[in-house]
């Protein structure tokens, strides 16, 4: 399958060029942040899921 | 990852390590715009070629108090993979290493082309985003990457992967 990336390249390289000057020690506390803020969503998922679970587990037995 | 690359510099004077090189999403961040990743992955050369290379590594990480999680090792925010070079492909791309900055204090990071060739020899999908980053910024172009990819053998991955992605055929 072939996919015309491209255009999508092209306009990604503009807008990325407007960001080169953000700093490589600035790009990775961006990282740690997202990286940060993405664990603390993906516990609350599971605690969820978990919640449901038991919840499920309750009906079923009653 | 100031912990982290002071200690690194430790290790380099102890000679615990040899060498050393950023690479992974940490070293594709430095052409790139800014990715998400779990770990911190580094390229390490060591004199010591037996299965138990990484054991002295370990050993000085926790005489300093940075403990092992998982198959990393725990420094600062990073959970940190040491990952002996263990190819000709990964030896060149630790010794070729430019030196980068961060927050002033030198880095060695894996050149933009060894990067995409290394993610076309791995080939998952986010190895292939890698690749596209990496051309769409600037830091390589794809014929630097066709050459390298020719000198370790990778010519065959390259092209199907230009073919699907590039198409430059």
């Amino acid at each position: 399958m072939k996919i015309d990336v491209k255009p999508l390249l092209e306009k990604q390289g503009k807008w990325q060029k407007s960001r080169k000057a953000v700093s490589w020690g600035d790009k990775i506390r961006q990282s740690e942040a997202a990286r940060d803020s993405l664990g603390s969503f993906a516990y609350s998922v599971a605690k969820s899921r978990k919640h449901l679970w038991s919840i499920r587990e309750g009906l079923e037995e009653s | 990852m100031r912990e982290l690359i002071e200690l690194i510099d430790e290790m380099l004077r102890a000679n615990v390590v040899q060498n050393y090189a950023v690479f992974g999403a940490l070293a594709q961040m430095r052409y790139t715009e800014s990715v998400v990743t779990m770990d911190a992955d580094i390229l390490i050369g060591v004199e010591d070629d037996s299965i138990a290379v990484l054991s002295p590594i370990y050993a000085f990480c926790r005489e300093r108090g940075y403990l092992p999680e998982g198959e990393a090792i725990r420094v600062g925010a990073w959970p940190v993979q040491f990952i002996p070079a263990f190819d000709a492909l990964s030896r060149d791309a630790m010794l070729l290493a430019e030196v980068g900055d961060i927050d002033g204090l030198a880095v060695r990071v894996v050149r933009a082309d060894y990067l995409a060739v290394m993610a076309l020899k791995v080939g998952r999908a986010k190895d292939r985003l890698r690749i596209l980053a990496l051309i769409e910024s600037d830091a390589v172009q794809s014929v630097e990457i066709e050459n390298l990819a020719k000198q370790f053998e990778l010519e065959n991955m390259w092209m199907k992967f230009k073919e699907q992605f590039l198409n430059e055929n």
